[in-house]
């Protein structure tokens, strides 16, 4: 039971992130690879905020939330102006840069060894230190968040973001503010993601640097890529079932112990190679937007505004 | 003064390590336009081939230098294999990306599984043994692979500028589809890309072996720090050679100034604000010209 509930938190938490990694991989097509250090960075506000102020810890979730934000749209400025490939490669470096902070920061962060006995949050005289109670906190919680990130993929800033991702010189033609658009896509899923670390860290009672790493940011980007780029309820089921199948890979009987983190990664690399291969947008596809327009019938109709950036595919299409 | 030229000797040869691996990725990226994720793992698939080969014919000299002609063939053959096969089937930028990121992730794992978390190491006494030449101490390894980058750097440059084949490359890099135009066969000069960036790549894996020990997390170390120069480098294999040493002098000189525990996050940082800076000011002179293209050809003509 105990197995279970941390495995279906852990499962919540990661849905969050992967939600909001979607939204800026998928749906605005911004690549970024930082999501594991965002998430350390929450994780690591809350708890400092929680243990040396004695801030409640939900309370320091939310600034934690509010200051990868800030982060998050400070690397937005940072990388305004690179290109296609250069932007992938800051976002490693700025995984790496946040996380050396994390191992090196020792008066405040405790280097290696992390920080033990986060306390879990106490809302309005209910205490929710249990296991079960926290469940129901963070359930509910990632509850709302995922309603909220359900809500914006169809709403009119979403298709905004797609038009970003598919046609960037053509959306600006029509008056909108490509810049304004990231650096708001960009604080979004910075915050979502604090957010879900700060309750990394309620769960765990502890944070330390292992949690963040690099690894961690590309087991997100599987999930995404598996889902389904650019469609949130694809990544709700890629998040489910590949948790599911990485927790059953510990259950096969005979397996030495020290096989088993090597096996997982083997797992989701083989998955990301399989679902490129295979099926390259991703279990469940992103529909074309155009669909719920009146060319409903449109035979080649293409996912998102895709048409925008290449127009002769419409022509040849038919 | 000697501290200095210690210091600056010690971070020439960290930067050259990395180097030669930079060289190698900056060839396949440039020539192929892939980012091929899977590249550290394969040179540290070299370095261990070497190990197991070298350990099987028992340990001398001669089982290494044999050990590393295994290596330089596996890795090749697995490169080109990749490339053919996978990354060609694809077509675009992100699903090689992430096909090539599967591919590292499942072949460093498998190597972890088969030789164990463990460093493995093959020492030589006549290669860690220190050499004293005037006041300097250093020792032979380092002078080998000084002596080494500088061959492959100068050698790589005379290739690129001096023959046909290698103005092929160059001309692949620089524009593809004009060079398949005039009939260069750019998939082939792709291919010896992938085979020369293997060797390369499994060079550093082997002088890790006989350095420091190889293990399989190592991979990915090596992979950003190429990836990173390479960017940094920006189509111009020069500029990655200069790039890679002058990262490593900076990386002692900041460990000579400050704790050498902020020296990674000072030196990710620094890569970062570079890059930035970079960008922000090619925006700038962009907007400053008449028209932005026409004066970066010029440079671009002129630099030449």
């Amino acid at each position: 039971m105990y197995f279970l509930m941390t495995t279906i938190m852990l499962m919540e938490i990661y849905l969050i992130v992967s939600l909001s990694l979607n939204f800026l991989l998928g749906v605005a097509g911004r690549f970024s690879a930082y999501e594991a250090a965002i998430m350390g960075v929450g994780a690591y506000t809350a708890t400092l905020l929680a243990k040396n102020l004695g801030v409640d810890l939900l309370l320091g979730c939310l600034i934690g939330a509010a200051f990868c934000a800030v982060i998050g749209i400070l690397f937005q400025i940072m990388t305004r102006y690179m290109d296609f490939f250069t932007f992938k490669i800051s976002s490693f470096a700025m995984q790496m840069t946040l996380w050396q902070t994390f191992m090196t920061w020792r008066p405040v962060t405790k280097g290696s060894n992390g920080i033990y006995g986060v306390p879990r949050p106490d809302v309005l005289g209910i205490s929710f230190d249990s296991m079960a109670a926290f469940f129901w906190l963070v359930t509910a919680l990632s509850a709302v968040v995922v309603a909220m990130f359900l809500y914006l993929e169809r709403s009119q800033f979403a298709i905004a973001l797609r038009g970003l991702r598919d046609g960037e010189d053509a959306l600006e033609s029509l008056g909108k503010n490509t810049f304004a658009l990231k650096l708001k896509v960009f604080a979004l899923s910075g915050a979502a993601t604090g957010f879900a670390g700060g309750l990394l860290a309620g769960l765990l009672r502890s944070v330390s640097p292992y949690s963040f790493y690099v690894y961690v940011s590309v087991i997100f980007i599987i999930f995404v890529i598996a889902g389904g780029r650019g469609n949130l309820r694809g990544t709700l089921i890629g998040v489910v079932v590949l948790t599911i199948l990485q927790e059953s890979i510990k259950m096969i009987p005979g397996l030495p112990t020290t096989w088993i983190g090597p096996l997982q990664q083997i797992f989701y690399g083989l998955v990301l190679i399989g679902v490129i291969i295979l099926r390259p947008e991703g279990l469940v596809p992103e529909k074309p937007i155009i669909s719920r327009l009146k060319l409903r019938n449109l035979g080649q109709a293409l996912p998102g505004f895709s048409f925008l950036s290449q127009p002769s595919m419409r022509k040849t299409g038919t | 003064m000697q501290l200095l030229i210690e210091l600056l000797l010690a971070g020439s040869v960290g930067g050259v390590k990395v180097g030669i691996a930079a060289l190698g990725f900056a060839l396949i990226f440039f020539a192929s336009r892939e980012l091929h994720f899977a590249f550290g793992a394969i040179s540290v698939l070299g370095g261990y081939v070497c190990y197991w080969v070298a350990v099987a014919l028992g340990s001398g000299g001669f089982g290494v230098v044999v050990g590393a002609l295994v290596a330089f063939t596996v890795t090749a053959l697995f490169g080109i294999a990749l490339h053919k096969y996978l990354y060609r089937s694809l077509k675009s930028v992100t699903p090689v990306l992430m096909a090539s990121i599967g591919v590292g992730i499942v072949l460093e794992n498998a190597m972890q599984i088969i030789a164990g978390p463990d460093i493995n190491i093959l020492a030589f006494r006549s290669l860690t043994q220190v050499v004293e030449i005037g006041f300097l101490r250093i020792r032979a390894l380092d002078i080998y692979v000084l002596l080494l980058f500088a061959v492959v750097a100068i050698a790589l440059d005379l290739f690129m500028n001096r023959t046909r084949l290698g103005q092929g490359l160059g001309a692949t890099i620089a524009d593809p589809e004009m060079a398949e135009l005039v009939g260069i066969r750019t998939e082939r000069m792709r291919v010896g890309a992938y085979c020369a960036g293997a060797v390369l790549g499994t060079t550093t894996g082997i002088i890790q072996l006989l350095d420091t020990g190889v293990r399989s997390s190592n991979g990915f170390l090596i992979l950003l720090y190429a990836l990173i120069i390479t960017i940094m480098g920006r189509g111009n294999l020069r500029s990655v050679a200069i790039w890679s040493v002058a990262f490593g002098i900076a990386r002692s000189l900041w460990s000579w100034q400050f704790a050498t525990d902020y020296t990674e996050l000072a030196v990710f940082a620094m890569m970062l604000l570079y890059l930035m800076i970079r960008d922000y000011l090619d925006r700038y002179q962009k907007g400053r010209g008449s028209t932005g293209e026409a004066t970066h050809e010029a440079a671009a003509a002129a630099s030449q």
